[in-house]
Order: structure tokens, then sequence, then C-alpha cells
């Protein structure tokens, strides 16, 4: 414990907890600022630690890779030639045949330091750590995909629900424009009868007389065809009974003839 | 009011998670309703074979109808169904014939929900991924109550049960996450639910000095209480714990009290005691300084309520959206979601004790608050007599 205070908060670690308003969700997020500063190695198998579980890699230690320039162990290899000391003073005979010789076996020195260097084991380790290191690459291969599958997962949730959301907001923006605008054509419709109301009054007056006179062409000329029709039959039967007058005018005509002759005959009669 | 209770398996003996929740839930409410359970003859879940007699029987009072699985399950089919149903484009046929596999398939337990149905008020069906669970509903879903008791595993975004989760009557949640997948994933909001998840009843003679006393654990310690396998996070936490004391230098030990399917690391700081009875568990309860929960998956921890009925602190998964949002809403317990965030809030627990206590206290009172027994039978009153009143 850091710092206690009688307020009822403390500060633990770096992180500061107020008692009379314990919030967890507060508390995580400096605890996750603080996991973020120092967010450590990654996970790895050391050696002191017990066997981890099947999925792990073996625990291994990290083989240093020697350097270039380093001296080979204690071995009976023969170290690579130097160069011939410079200047004075001159070497001895015994190091002149050492140079030569030094020289005269270089060729064969890959073949020496493969017989006599400790090779197989450095193959080994490298081979130890070439397969620790694959075990945790498809480890970590596999926790990452479950990670981002998951991930995927929790983002398509959360898509679909932003899009529900969305719709159902849209909707609501949507009925309440219509809304608005239902008002607004309501109030302009109401003003624009306020306005041209004594207008619409004339026009209405105008309309109805319209109408009136419209009837009454309609009555008249109802009248009219009747009239029109009435006239029709009447002049067709003054053409029949004209028709039949002639006809009797032409047989009074012939009876008249008839009996003229028939006058004549007789008198002819009585005269003789 | 007759109340039908179904639950693939059932028993004393019997402590999955949902089994067990069931059979809690079933002998509370039989003081206010008359208390059936419907169920199979299956003590093992992985193949359902029968080995409770047939008939019925009273477990702690209740009648319990027991029903034959004909055919059990054969892990390798399923195992290979599930595969293909969750990494291949498949139909609407394939996913009906993983729950044929998936059972527990008693179609004699069907046939009598259907034939009986007018005999009771409503039947309340536990887990929703299972046979008797899917078709029951199906045969009586104007009384249908679902306790799904879902997590976030990936067979809930089958086809098949984003239809079932629009057909019961109404639904009880366990937590308001899970309310909020499963309306997220079948966009059931207009049936009736209330999340009221499951009591819980501590001793009040729990006695740390006798738990540290039995098993010479001296220490400062972190309790695990749970099946130790993968899908419980497992490996993770083993890690985590030792890479913390590696790099803390802590003396805090972890113990682990439950049956394991993983290799647990030989460390003198990792105390596996295997399964204990439950006054051991409360004991070890009493006395952790946390329980923690590495959970990927939980559709509500009764351990981290017990926890929280005993005023201990948690430190959970926040990976788990169940346990997260329990603990932002009961400002009970820390989370984590990587090693840094483990470090640092298991570094605030252990340093300060009088964090553990204002922790602790919360979770207690969110726990009176929302899980006794009182509440939880009022909830399941209050939801049976609204669907009541609604027509």
């Amino acid at each position: 414990m850091d710092a206690e205070n009688p307020s009822g908060r403390e500060t633990v670690e770096g992180i500061e907890i107020d008692y009379d308003h314990l919030d967890v969700a507060a508390i995580m997020t400096q605890v996750k600022r603080v996991a973020a500063r120092n967010p450590g190695e990654p996970l790895e198998a050391g050696p002191d630690e017990p066997p981890p579980p099947p999925a792990e890699p073996p625990a291994s230690p990290v083989i240093p890779e020697p350097a270039p320039s380093a001296e080979p162990p204690a071995s009976p290899v023969i170290p690579a030639p130097a160069g011939p000391p410079p200047g004075p003073p001159a070497p001895s005979l015994k190091a002149r045949l050492k140079a030569k010789f030094s020289r005269a076996i270089r060729p064969f020195a890959p073949a020496i330091r493969l017989l006599g260097l400790p090779l197989h084991e450095d193959i080994e380790a490298a081979f130890r750590l070439i397969d620790a290191t694959n075990r945790r690459m498809d480890e970590h291969e596999q926790v990452i995909h479950k990670q981002i599958d998951r991930r995927l997962d929790e983002l398509q949730v959360r898509t679909d629900r932003r899009f529900d959301e969305l719709q159902i907001r849209t909707d609501r923006r949507m009925d309440d424009m219509q809304d608005r605008t239902d008002r607004r054509m309501d109030d302009m419709q109401d003003r624009i009868d306020a306005r041209f109301h004594d207008v619409v009054k004339e026009f209405d007056n105008f309309r109805d007389r319209l109408d009136l006179f419209a009837d009454r062409s309609m009555e008249y000329i109802k009248l009219l065809h009747n009239l029109d029709h009435n006239l029709v039959v009447e002049i067709t039967k003054l053409r029949i009974e004209f028709e039949t007058l002639k006809s009797r005018a032409r047989i009074l005509e012939k009876d008249l003839d008839a009996q003229s002759q028939r006058e004549k005959i007789l008198e002819k009669r009585l005269g003789s | 009011m007759k109340i039908a209770f179904v639950v693939q398996r059932y028993g004393l003996e019997i402590n999955g998670g949902a089994e067990l929740h069931c059979r809690w839930v079933a002998e509370h409410m039989a003081r206010h309703w008359d208390v059936e359970v419907l169920t199979t003859r299956a003590h093992d879940y992985v193949t359902w074979a029968d080995q409770y007699p047939a008939g019925t029987e009273t477990i702690n009072g209740i009648a319990v109808r027991r029903f034959s699985v004909p055919k059990p399950r054969s892990p390798e089919r399923f195992g290979w169904l599930q595969n293909f149903i969750l990494e291949h484009e498949h139909t609407e046929r394939d996913e009906l014939a993983w729950l044929e596999e998936e059972g527990p398939k008693s179609p004699d337990l069907l046939a009598f929900i259907r034939s009986h149905a007018a005999a009771y008020d409503y039947f309340i069906f536990f887990s929703y991924r299972y046979w008797h669970s899917y078709r029951g509903i199906r045969a009586v879903p104007g009384k249908a109550i679902l306790v799904p008791t879902a997590e976030h595993d990936p067979v809930i975004d089958l086809k098949i049960f984003r239809d079932l989760f629009r057909l019961p009557r109404a639904f009880i949640y366990n937590s308001e996450e899970e309310r909020e997948m499963i309306q997220t994933i079948s966009g059931n909001q207009a049936v009736p639910g209330l999340v009221v998840g499951v009591g819980t009843e501590v001793p009040d003679d729990s006695v740390a000095e006798r738990f540290r006393k039995n098993h010479r654990i001296e220490k400062p310690y972190l309790l695990y209480l749970g099946r130790i396998d993968q899908n419980k996070g497992f490996p993770q936490l083993f890690q985590y714990f030792l890479r913390f004391k590696k790099e803390t230098g802590s003396d805090v030990g972890l113990v682990l009290i439950g049956n394991s399917i993983l290799p647990i690391p030989d460390h003198p700081d990792i105390f596996a005691l295997g399964f204990r009875p439950e006054q051991d568990k409360f004991d070890a309860l009493a006395g952790a300084e946390a329980l923690i929960m590495p959970s990927f998956y939980e559709s509500l921890s009764m351990v981290t309520l017990e926890a929280w009925a005993l005023g201990r602190p948690v430190i959970a998964n926040a990976r788990c959206e169940v346990l997260q949002g329990q603990c932002r809403r009961s400002n009970g317990g820390l989370t984590y979601e990587n090693y840094p965030e483990f470090r640092e809030s298991l570094k605030l627990l252990l340093a300060s004790d009088r964090l553990r206590r204002a922790l602790g206290d919360h979770g207690r009172r969110y726990f009176e608050a929302n899980y006794t027994w009182d509440i939880i039978e009022g909830k399941y009153l209050e939801i049976v007599s609204r669907l009541g009143r609604e027509p």
C-alpha cells in the first residue's frame, strides 16, 4: 500500500481507488493503462519453469550464435593461421615452420574442424531451437487465428447491431420528417384557405350559379328534345293524314267521274 | 398450478451446471407449485445411455419421471457432424441431423409431453441446445418457458436455434449478457423474458483455518473451483500464474479444487486437491484471497456467486462477457484480458487488503440483491403470473 487517506481514497500500485464510490470499470481503466505502459516480454517457457502443457513447445535454452571472430572453445582444432607478424623482431625458425605447416594444411581445415569440433552438439542445439521456435510459432498462429475469428465474430455482431440501430434511427427520423412535413402542409393549407377565402367564396357562388345554369340548360335541352320529338311525330301524323286525304280525294274524284258517267248514261236513257 | 421441469439429466449425483441449476430451482419452486421433473434415464452426458431405472421416483420430495434414450450418442459421429456444421457450408437438414445426434433423443419423453400437455400449466425447459428442448418446445410452444443456459459457443449461431428462440412463451435468462446475445442472434425481443439466474446457499460455518490445517497451506492463495480443462482457460492460467510469480516474486499460491483433464504443472505453489466435499470447498473459499475464474465461456458462474456470498473478491477472464458484466455490475471483482492486465490486477488485489474487503462487500451486496432464493423464487413466480395475465 503506497498511501491511504481518510477521505476514502487509496492509491495502490499507481492506481487510485475511491472507496466511497467503488467503480470496477474505473479501476480497470487504470489497470489497462498501467498494463499498457509495461507490456513485458511475450509468453515463453523458460528453463526454470515446470514442463508446460502438451500444446506448449518444449522448454529449451536459447543458444547464442558464436561470434565469427570469437575464439573457438578448447578443442583439438588447429587455429587458422595468422598472418606474418608485422615488423621486427624476425620470427624464429620454429615459428616460421609452424606458419608454413599451417599454410600447408589450410585446405584441410574444414575437415579437421568437422572432425575435431563438437559440431553435432551445435547442430542438435540448433535443431532443438528451430523446433521449439516452430512449435511456438504454430501455437501463436493458432492463438492469433482464434483471436481473429473471435474478434471478427464480435465485429460482425457489433456491426449488425449498429446497422439495426441505424435502421431504427433512420426510420424514426423519417417518421419525424413525415410528421413535420404533414404538419407544414396542413399549416400551409390553412393559410391559403384564410388568404383566399373571399375569392374562393366568390368562386363557389359563381360555380353554384354555373351549376344552376347548367341544370336549367339541361332541362331546356331536354324539353327541346321532347318538343322536337313531338313535332316530328305530329308532322309524320299530318303527312300520313295528308296522304290519306289525298287518297280519299282521288277516290272521291273517281267516284265523281263514275257518277258523272252514270248521270250521262241515265240522261241518255231518259232522253231516249 | 402444475409445472413440469424438463431437463436432460436429473439426480443427486449429477453436478453439471444446467442440471444442478434445474434441480435447485425445482426443489425451491416446489414450495409454490405442484412440480414434476421430466427427464431421461441418462447419467453419462457423453452417450446418454440409460442408467437410472425407468418410471417415476421421488427425489427430495419432487416426482421425477424418467424416459428411455433408445439410441445412445456416438461420440465419433457427433464429433464429425459438429465439425462439419461448424466448418462447412451446410443446410438446415444437416443441423437437424446434428441435433438428432446431440440428443438426448427420447421419443417417449416427447410423446409424454404431447399427450399430457393439458395436464400441466407450463413446461420449463432447461438448456436450449439439446434434443429434448428443441422438440419439446415445438410440441408445446404456448406453454413452454425456456431457461437457455447459453454460452457464447459456436452452435448458438445455428439457424435451427435462431428459429427456436422465437417459439417459447417466455425466457428465463441467467444474465443480461445472455439475454443480449440471444436477442441479437434471434431478434426475439417480443418474447417476454426475465433475467433470473439461480440462487445459492452457503454454510454459516465456513472456517478458513480448518482448510489450511487439513491441507497444510500456510501462504495466501488464490482459489479456483471447477473442472480443470481447456475451455475453462487453464493452460493460460498456469502460464500467467507462473510468470507472475517469476516476475514479481510473490509468494501467493494457487489452490485448485475440481477434477482435472489436463496435466498440472509440478510447482510447490500450485495445490491441486482434486474433487473435494462441499464443506471443504466453502472452507477454502473463506480463506482465499480471491476466487479466480479464467473461463472463456460461462452462462452463469455459480462459484462466482458463492464467492460473493462469502464476501470474497473475484478475478475473472474479461474474454467471458458474462463474468466481465457481473464484475462490472457488482463491483465485486477485477478482470483481465491478457497477461499484463492479469499481472496488474493481481498485484493490485494482493497489495490491498482494503480493496479485497471492499470488492468482497460489494459482491456480497450484489448477491443479496439478486441471487438469494427469495428473490429467485419471486422472479419465477412473477414471470408465470405475468404469462397468466397475458392472453
